[in-house]
């Protein structure tokens, strides 16, 4: 079986102001505190590569647990905006810079917000299968590389950041996080809602905001039902942090109390495949807790959602 | 009043922010009125699911004011 141990999280300190561009999109205050929940997006700085973000992710994980971690037997990054175009793939640029060792799996995938779901799927069936032991989950998509600095639809949303999840095997099913009841959407019809036109972000707020507000709820009902859950079993609901508006959306139209639906954007924006798992670092070792809903939904257009179990 | 303008009304009223002005002068744009972008998408969205219709993306820059979206409704509600 395999558990979620640590996560670990990285957000540059460089910030761009959203209320000191209000005047330039015609937008006020009242918008970027109610709607988009973003009052500065983080930014990398020029020379920082997906895979530096990635590092220092790392670098945050091994401070926080005391200790190194040599002996990895997986890793996988998932980006959209990897180094160097793709080639090679950022989990190898990591993998060399981390000094793992050479028997190591190293992939990449490729997803947008629903990225960190899929990467627990993926990455927990992949180490159970080839009887891997101790993997790394990151996720870094730095939208700086693609955003036009002049579109206020991304401009003012997108943020820089990443994570790394430890993800280790256990004997016991007691006191562990537990990944399971993953549930997945795709609407590829739609996929130009959210692309790459003219070598910057394109984004169709209106179809995105639709998508989710439509797509998301029923996705989340199914794995309460694969769960055997009610709502009120589920002691958070972590959602991805699309805009402030989408969050109050997506809970509004299930009825579930603000304070199971954490939000955790508004100081450095929408960091895409991370921000769940940024929420997600707060809270597992809360002892409170031991059922979480996670969500993630975005980029294809894409969406998986799953439950994480503590037997306590 | 039509019929579809009040459900317009009232779901401009469940859709948008508590504060949000009224609505008296409905040839008057919305975004003129105090909504904003995703007001109008959430105006939208809602309305979609209420009367079973499609609003494509080349209809949405032009049903900007009250008057519009009952005329849409008219021609396209079932």
């Amino acid at each position: 079986m395999m558990k979620i141990t640590r996560i670990a999280g990285y957000i540059p300190d460089r910030r761009l102001d959203n209320y000191a561009r209000q005047n330039d999109f015609g937008i006020t205050a009242e918008f970027i505190d109610t709607k988009l929940g973003a009052n500065a997006v983080a930014r990398k700085s020029d020379e920082q590569e997906t895979s530096d973000l990635c590092v220092s992710a790392y670098n945050a994980l091994t401070e926080e647990a005391g200790q190194q971690y040599d002996d990895v037997d997986c890793l996988i990054v998932c980006t959209q905006n990897p180094d160097a175009q793709g080639i090679p793939h950022t989990s190898a640029i990591v993998h060399g810079k981390l000094v793992l060792p050479e028997n190591c799996a190293s992939f990449d995938i490729s997803l947008g917000c629903s990225g960190y779901v899929y990467g627990l799927s993926i990455i927990s069936s992949f180490m159970s299968a080839n009887g891997l032991r101790r993997g790394l989950l990151f996720t870094a998509d730095p939208y700086s590389k693609i955003v036009d600095m002049n579109d206020k639809n991304t401009c003012l949303l997108f943020g820089d950041g990443a994570t790394v999840t430890l993800i280790e095997t256990s004997t016991s099913d007691t006191g562990v996080w537990r990944p399971d009841h993953f549930q997945f959407f795709t609407r590829g019809r739609d996929g130009d809602a959210l692309c790459i036109e003219n070598e910057h972000l394109h984004m169709n707020g209106r179809a995105v905001f639709s998508f989710s507000a439509t797509e998301t709820p029923p996705l989340i009902t199914r794995s309460l039902e694969a769960a055997g859950l009610t709502q009120q079993e589920v002691d958070l609901f972590l959602l991805h942090q699309g805009s402030k508006y989408i969050v109050d959306t997506i809970r509004a139209r299930l009825d579930i109390p603000a304070d199971k639906v954490p939000f955790g954007m508004t100081t450095y924006g929408n960091t895409v495949s991370s921000s769940i798992p940024m929420l997600l670092k707060d809270q597992l070792d809360n002892p409170e807790f031991s059922k979480l809903l996670l969500c993630g939904f975005g980029v294809g257009l894409s969406a998986a959602s799953c439950i994480l179990t503590r037997q306590l | 009043m039509t019929n579809y303008t009040a459900e317009i009304l009232s779901t401009i009223k469940e859709v948008c922010p508590p504060g949000t002005p009224e609505i008296d002068d409905f040839n008057k744009p919305l975004m003129d009125c105090g909504l904003d972008s995703l007001d109008l998408s959430a105006l939208f969205l809602s309305l979609e699911e209420r009367f079973s219709v499609k609003i494509r993306d080349d209809d949405f820059d032009k049903l900007n004011t009250v008057s519009s979206i009952d005329a849409f409704l008219k021609q396209n509600a079932s």
